[in-house]
């Protein structure tokens, strides 16, 4: 406290110096201007405040939240200088977390990318202009997933091997990728002649209802799908989608495959029986001449167009099984009865879904025998395998 | 008797400063949008204190 302290009596003669609206004796400040009055002035002594005494008010609560703005301004200028250094990787915190609360949700490892993206009035002129853009699809993701070097080279001696235009195998542990490989190598040893149709094998998280290691899809429409043919060609992804339940899991991927399938292999040999919807499939494209299924122009729309009828109403698969069943009837002696003739394959081949049997399933479960047991598979598996390698 | 908000003290209804720490006296309303304006600003610091913290280094 300053001893210059005017008394009650001295104060009560003073008036505000700026608006001259009177004051109560120990005012600090003016009610209506908020000017300082002639006690305050003697009553606030200490020199931090000197200028903010001379400039008339004393403002703290503003001056805190503008102090509080300025800050964030500068944060968040901070923030977008260094979102432009780091580039994508610096969502790579945000991906992380994500990643964890998906987790949390799903119930197992579960991979961010996604694989049902869509693009619309690209202009696409060539096969390889196509196959680069579905690889560019996945660039854009790698920093979704985990990478070491290894698994990068791995994933680019598929890409080459097998003609591939995307092995994204986002998060799967470099052994996996391994052992899936052998898996490939063996389907493509025993059908050669599939090479160059499939698109891509990425990790999908397939619904959690789902009990396969993998499904294949024939085709998606992935650039100008609903876009007049006459004005842009389209693509479509014939593409294996690993299901991370499964690839991200290994000890449920080493477990043997459930009894309903072909007996005799892992979760991971099961990926055979996705492979061989693959190879059925590229039958169909061979049979109608659609060699570059994933560029559709107006050249060749009728022949693609063709192709997805046939595989969309089963045409070719009720074809070969209706001609193995009749050379397994041929070859055995005793009458045998179609359902029979699936049982001997698997159970998953004879397996009724909404009444129906699946064509493309009972031809998959028999490349699966093949690919498991070669020569000593199921006479059934055999002979399905033979007549599909006469469309190949 | 009506306080201050900055400095707690005692403010009639007429008084447009208070007399004590010189603040204006706002309506309800304004003091509330500036601390939930305040809160919001406390939030996306934090937030982005921890991405920057994170992105360096991750």
């Amino acid at each position: 406290m300053n001893n210059n302290i005017p008394n009650n009596e001295q104060v009560n003669a003073y008036k505000c110096i700026r608006c001259g609206n009177e004051v109560a004796p120990h005012d600090v400040f003016c009610c209506k201007c908020g000017c300082i009055t002639t006690y305050g002035n003697s009553y606030v002594t200490w020199d931090n405040n000197k200028q903010i005494i001379d400039n008339g008010r004393i403002i703290k609560k503003k001056k805190r939240l503008f102090a509080q703005s300025v800050l964030c301004a500068l944060m968040v200028i901070a923030f977008v200088a260094i979102c432009f250094a780091k580039h994508l990787e610096f969502y790579y915190p945000i991906f992380k977390f994500e990643k964890i609360a998906l987790e949390k949700i799903n119930g197992y490892k579960s991979v961010l990318t996604e694989n049902d993206r869509t693009y619309y009035g690209k202009k696409v002129e060539s096969v390889e202009e196509a196959k680069e853009l579905i690889a560019e699809d996945y660039y854009t993701q790698e920093l979704k997933c985990k990478y070491t070097p290894d698994k990068d080279s791995l994933e680019e001696e598929i890409e080459k091997k097998y003609d591939i235009a995307a092995v994204h195998l986002c998060d799967i542990s470099d052994e996996t990728v391994k052992k899936m490989e052998t898996v490939l190598d063996r389907m493509y040893t025993l059908f050669p002649s599939i090479k160059g149709y499939l698109t891509n094998i990425s990790v999908d998280n397939l619904s959690r209802d789902y009990d396969g290691v993998a499904t294949f899809v024939a085709y998606y429409p992935f650039v100008n799908d609903t876009l007049s043919i006459n004005n842009f060609n389209k693509v479509y992804k014939t593409e294996i989608l690993l299901n991370s339940k499964y690839f991200l899991n290994d000890s449920l991927l080493k477990k043997d495959t459930p009894t309903k399938y072909v007996g005799g292999g892992t979760n991971l040999d099961s990926l055979a029986h996705y492979l061989g919807k693959y190879v059925a499939f590229t039958a169909v494209i061979k049979k109608h001449q659609a060699a570059e299924f994933i560029l559709e122009t107006s050249k060749n729309t009728e022949r693609i167009e063709q192709t997805i009828k046939d595989y969309q109403n089963d045409e070719l698969y009720q074809e070969i099984v209706k001609k193995s069943f009749l050379e397994y009837q041929s070859q055995t002696e005793e009458e045998v009865t179609f359902e029979k003739f699936l049982d001997s394959i698997s159970k998953k081949a004879g397996e009724k879904i909404d009444d129906h049997i699946s064509r493309e399933t009972i031809i998959a479960e028999a490349i699966y025998d093949y690919y498991l047991h070669n020569d000593k598979a199921a006479k059934a598996s055999l002979i399905i395998v033979n007549t599909l390698k006469e469309y190949l | 008797m009506a306080k201050c908000k900055n400095c707690k003290g005692e403010i009639t209804g007429t008084d447009i400063y208070c007399t004590r720490c010189g603040e204006k006296i706002e309506s309800t309303i304004y003091y509330l949008s500036q601390n939930i304006f305040q809160v919001i600003l406390i939030i996306i610091e934090i937030s982005l204190v921890s991405l920057i913290v994170l992105a360096i280094m991750s």
